[in-house]
């Protein structure tokens, strides 16, 4: 009996501890979740990346410059980064996000996000390192094999000592030329929502800054005899270089109210967009010590001139929407803006002859509205206007100014004083339900009107230059969606503009335009999906027009018109589909078509330099009528074509992937006459780009999983051989799921 | 008999959710909520209801006390839980009183509906701003239970569901006048609510793209093979985002900026003010470039020389062969060299302007 009791005494005992403990444990916990109950979630995951070029690299690394962490090797080596992205999230919904992404020194991307009741806030950091100019480096005359065009070494006329001033080109600076620029971008945002404002305010804050570091070829082109050899006759090659240091940082300010009382929308912005130029200025006097003795200037040169001047400004906006919705019914918005940008570091000449006030203002405005008349019919209507205008400094006696300086024409071109563009339109839409098609017509208005100011004498203006002052258009459209069956959807926009006068060659007095897609998919069938599409664009312009101009007897002979028409297509074909359980196949085509032609004008003489008033002023140049002549009609005209293939397979814990993708692109950048004289690796496109990826992950346990990638780039360039190169690269990783 | 419901690995749980809310503090009495038999345990459960008579037969197989200890276990613990709950567990202790689905369903963010929606939780700061999954999925007012014990089924949410909330924020505030709304896109076409932001690295293909990026080719296909192009912004090696030229929510009709400011947002070195500037450059920078990318130098959407002969004449003067300033009389009579036309940038370097030379060439 004893024994029983005591048996049973120690099991109540037992049970009251573990109810205590019981107790306990809910206490700490409930009060630990009344605080916070957040969980984190995500993958780091430290990687290893390796990569080796061969043949010529650059083209392959004017976007993806690597460099190798431990030796500085942009040939090959070994890559080291940690990738990382996590969340950390808890039950009152608030969450942040911290991710990074980097494919060593020159690609690096990092993002914060956070989220909760009182608002959000944000910030980033990427850095980017690329070739200056991508590949356009390459074809820099001290870049491609053999120079410039031996042909242009005329023997007859080097012996009189001019050569002209294309014959050679030389770099003048001391610095070997870096191809390379970095650009950084940094950011914070933050959006705030003050509880006294309840949910129908908040105030953002954002600040974006970006800095750019490199080097670039500048160039500079002297007049005739500024430079004289030792001897003191005229020095032929005018042609010159330097190395120019890339050195800017830009900082962003912008504030936002918003407001939103019952229907409506308001937003006022401002910013304040400071950028800020820190490399030194050059100038010719800067060139002379460079490159003395060897190169002398001839007396009477401006050393001050500066050379490739890129000043500091800063840019003020103001800018206030309004938006109001009339239930399911109606929505229009408005909205206007005003910024100005202040030019705040000027150089010597500029300081010293008087232009000490760059500025433009710019004033931009919209007013759209949206009405749904019936569930079957729409209305949208638009205006929109904008308006540069040039408040610098004008005129400036010596530097800028309308008047006629023969030795040294300081207005060629006119003055663009103001430049405003505005348009309006309207569409209607009609969603009946027979085939369930929508369908929408529409007109637009453009207008372009341009305030100049032209030289006096000499100087460019009209009809002896293809720039005019205004440009009016109307546009109609019609838009089609259709779904004529199941899985179905059919779209096609054509549309048509004409002008009634333009001011730009690329301004089109004649425009067609088509944009057509087909989309089908049949999820029951290997979840097939294949999309189509078809664009077509041509646009003429055979309005503008010069026109030879003779002193006697006085006037203008017939013009001659411009025609220029520019016709662009893309096509493709994407299909994806699932053909059995985790294995995922895609296939793709585009095609990519640039047909450009125009008349290649030539004159005798440049056009400002010759008289267009009568009587002519006095003139040192001789008295030959300008003369305009239709060399040619060139054409330039490139296909592109460009075939993707995937693969993704799983297998267990493993997971494949094969990607492949090849763009070749062929023709020609001018024939006839312009493109005969072209020397070979200007005179066409011709290339290949290959890329082959081959990926594979393997899931080692529940939250490990071993990543890697092996990709393969080939490119040939049968344009300019030089160009060919390839590159392996392959990356290998350990992702821990937290 | 009434008896404490719990999860079935209670033990390893937060002791909180062990026990069921629906507490009467009153009436010092358990509540129970009738529970999907038929469905299993899912091992995520935190929180289920058990049947009462289900309840005591298990708990008669488990514990196999005799009635009178069993009554005494049962009574002993009961005084200590309900010292515990009743002094911590106040706030779901109010909100279990309420009595609601929906308030249960906010408590829980969601957990049971996951319980049999596995995946749907997702893992990005959006499905968890998103938790409440009546928020989207039952119309307001409306009871979930209801709506399944009717067997009907759950609505898949619209833009305008989307925009009931989010009417604040300003990137949707020209939302009815963008391209995408007029094509007829949901949000959800490009939002993830339920998927996981959160990506593992090493990238299993050579795209290196950002996750918007890689969202918007999947339509924009054509724009995708001008990015391939050989010339092109840095969109697929990471080095920007289509994000950072275009707003998915809005429409040019809209935008408060001229063609070239959008542009020199990045560039601002070009925008000057210039003392003498190039026309084309002023208006619009698609008067000569192709910004998603093209096959030639500089994202210019023709080469040179044909991109600028079409507005501009040559000086045989000065730029042909053996440039003698005296003027021939007749415009052909010089050959102009091919090293001349092959970059009119070479001499012409300041093509977007300049703060010297009104020739553009520094």
């Amino acid at each position: 009996m004893k024994l029983f009791l005591l048996k049973r005494l120690s099991l109540m005992i037992s049970l009251m501890f573990v109810a205590n403990l019981g107790y306990a444990e809910t206490e700490n916990e409930v009060a630990a979740a009344a605080a916070t109950s957040g969980t984190w979630q995500g993958y780091i995951t430290p990687k290893l990346g390796y990569f080796n070029n061969s043949g010529n690299a650059a083209y392959l690394n004017r976007y993806n410059l690597l460099d190798s962490t431990f030796s500085h090797n942009t040939d090959n080596g070994f890559i080291a980064d940690l990738d990382f992205s996590l969340l950390y999230s808890d039950d009152s919904g608030a969450s942040l996000l911290l991710e990074k992404e980097g494919y060593g020194t020159n690609n690096q991307r990092l993002r914060l996000r956070g989220i909760n009741d009182s608002g959000k806030l944000g910030a980033y950091y990427s850095t980017f390192k690329s070739a200056t100019g991508t590949f356009n480096f390459q074809y820099n005359p001290d870049m491609v094999v053999g120079g410039t065009d031996p042909q242009y070494a005329d023997p007859i006329l080097n012996a009189t000592g001019k050569t002209g001033f294309v014959a050679s080109f030389n770099n003048d600076s001391p610095d070997v030329l870096d191809y390379e620029v970095r650009r950084s971008n940094y950011g914070f945002s933050s959006i705030l929502k003050p509880p006294s404002f309840g949910d129908r305010a908040s105030v953002e804050f954002n600040f974006d800054g970006y800095t750019r570091n490199g080097q670039k070829v500048s160039n500079y082109v002297l007049k005739d005899e500024l430079l004289v050899s030792k001897k003191g006759s005229a020095e032929p090659y005018q042609w010159r270089g330097y190395a120019n240091n890339i050195d800017e940082q830009n900082s962003k300010l912008t504030y936002h109210f918003n407001y939103t009382p019952q229907d409506w929308f308001i937003n006022y912005e401002f910013s304040i967009d400071k950028f800020q130029n820190n490399v030194l200025p050059i100038t010719l006097g800067t060139v002379q010590k460079w490159a003395a003795p060897s190169l002398k200037f001839a007396p009477g040169v401006d050393f001050l001139t500066p050379l490739g001047f890129v000043p500091d400004s800063t840019q003020y906006t103001n800018g206030l929407r309004v938006s109001r919705t009339f239930g399911d019914s109606a929505v229009i918005s408005a909205g206007v803006s005003y910024a100005l940008l202040q030019q705040d570091s000027y150089s010597e000449p500029q300081t010293t002859l008087g232009y000490t006030d760059g500025q433009t203002a710019t004033s931009n405005a919209y007013l759209t509205g949206k009405f749904n008349v019936s569930p079957s019919v729409g209305l949208e209507a638009f205006a929109r206007y904008n308006r540069r205008q040039n408040n610098s400094s004008y005129p400036v006696a010596g530097f800028f100014e309308p008047v006629s300086q023969f030795d040294d024409p300081r207005m060629v071109m006119p003055r663009i004083n103001n430049y405003t563009n505005s348009a309006l339109g309207f569409e209607a839409k009609l969603y009946p339900t027979v085939l369930k098609t929508t369908w929408s017509a529409g007109w637009t208005y453009e207008m372009k009107e341009r305030g100049l100011t032209y030289g006096v004498v000499p100087a460019l203006a009209p009809p002896i230059m293809l720039y005019g002052e205004n440009y009016s258009s109307n546009e109609v459209f019609l838009k089609m969606v259709a779904r004529p069956a199941k899985g179905w959807v059919v779209r096609v926009t054509p549309s048509y503009l004409w002008a009634n006068e333009t001011g730009l060659t690329t301004d089109p007095n004649q425009m067609l335009k088509l944009k057509s897609s087909v989309i089908y998919t049949k999820p029951a069938w290997n979840e097939l999906a294949v999309t189509g599409y078809y664009n077509y664009n041509r646009k003429k312009n055979d309005s503008l027009s010069y026109s030879d101009y003779n002193v006697n007897p006085r006037g203008f002979a017939d013009p001659q018109n411009q025609e220029a028409t520019n016709t662009t297509q893309s096509a493709g074909l994407n299909i994806s589909l699932v053909p059995v359980e985790e294995l995922k196949l895609s296939l793709g085509y585009d095609w990519n078509q640039n047909d450009l032609s125009a008349y290649y004008f030539v004159t005798n003489r440049l056009r400002f330099d010759y008289p267009v008033v009568y009587p002519p002023v006095p003139n040192p140049q001789p008295n030959v009528p300008l003369d305009f002549y239709n060399l040619d009609q060139f054409n330039y005209k490139v296909n592109t074509h460009t075939l993707t293939a995937g693969l993704e397979k799983q297998w267990e814990r493993y997971l494949f992937t094969a990607n492949y993708s090849l763009m070749l692109a062929n023709g020609y950048n001018a024939n006839g006459l312009g493109g005969q004289s072209l020397p070979g690796v200007d005179d066409k496109i011709d290339y290949l780009l290959h890329t082959l990826a081959l990926g594979t992950e393997y899931q080692f346990k529940k939250n490990v999983s071993v990543r890697g990638v092996y990709i393969y780039d080939r490119y040939e360039d049968n344009a300019y051989n030089s160009l060919n190169g390839s590159r392996n690269t392959l990356w290998l990783g350990i992702s821990y799921r937290l | 008999m009434s008896w404490i419901a719990g999860g079935r690995n209670s033990l390893k749980r937060n002791s909180h959710k062990r026990f069921c809310h629906a507490i009467d503090n009153n009436q010092r009495q358990f509540r129970h909520v009738a529970y999907i038999v038929e469905k299993s345990y899912p091992e995520d459960c935190e929180f289920f209801w058990v049947r009462q008579p289900e309840c005591v037969e298990g708990m008669q197989k488990v514990t196999g006390f005799s009635k009178w200890l069993f009554g005494l276990m049962a009574m002993c613990a009961l005084l200590f839980s309900w010292q515990a709950s009743g002094q911590t567990a106040a706030e779901p202790e109010k909100k279990a009183e309420q009595g609601s689905v929906g308030e249960l369903m906010k408590h829980t963010r969601g957990k049971k509906c996951l319980a049999c929606h596995k995946g749907m939780e997702g893992g990005s700061a959006t499905a968890v701003a998103h938790a409440e999954c009546e928020s989207c999925h039952v119309d307001s007012g409306k009871d979930i239970q209801a709506i399944l014990k009717a067997g009907a089924a759950i609505k898949m949410p619209k833009n305008s569901d989307c925009t009931t909330c989010h009417k604040n924020d300003r990137k949707l505030m020209n939302w009815a006048f963008s391209a995408h709304s007029k094509a007829g896109s949901s949000c959800s076409d490009c939002h993830q609510i339920h998927g996981s932001s959160v990506s593992k690295g090493v990238r299993l293909s050579a795209d290196k793209s950002d996750r918007n990026s890689a969202m918007c080719v999947k339509c924009h296909q054509d724009t995708s093979a001008e990015f391939k192009m050989r010339s092109h912004h840095p969109v697929q090696e990471g080095g920007m985002s289509c994000t950072g030229c275009h707003d998915p929510h809005g429409d040019g009709h809209t935008a408060l900026k001229s063609k070239t400011g959008q542009c020199l947002e990045c560039h601002q070195a070009i925008g000057g003010p210039k003392v003498f500037e190039h026309a084309p450059v002023v208006e619009d920078c698609t008067n000569c470039h192709a910004p998603h990318g093209s096959a030639n130098r500089g994202l210019l959407s023709t080469s040179q020389p044909s991109v600028c002969l079409q507005c501009h004449s040559i000086a045989t003067g000065k730029h042909g062969f053996g440039s003698d300033p005296t003027p021939s009389p007749k415009a052909n009579s010089r050959t102009v060299s091919g090293s001349v036309l092959r970059g009119c940038t070479n001499c012409h370097g300041a093509i977007h302007g300049s703060q010297q030379d009104p020739l553009l060439r520094y």
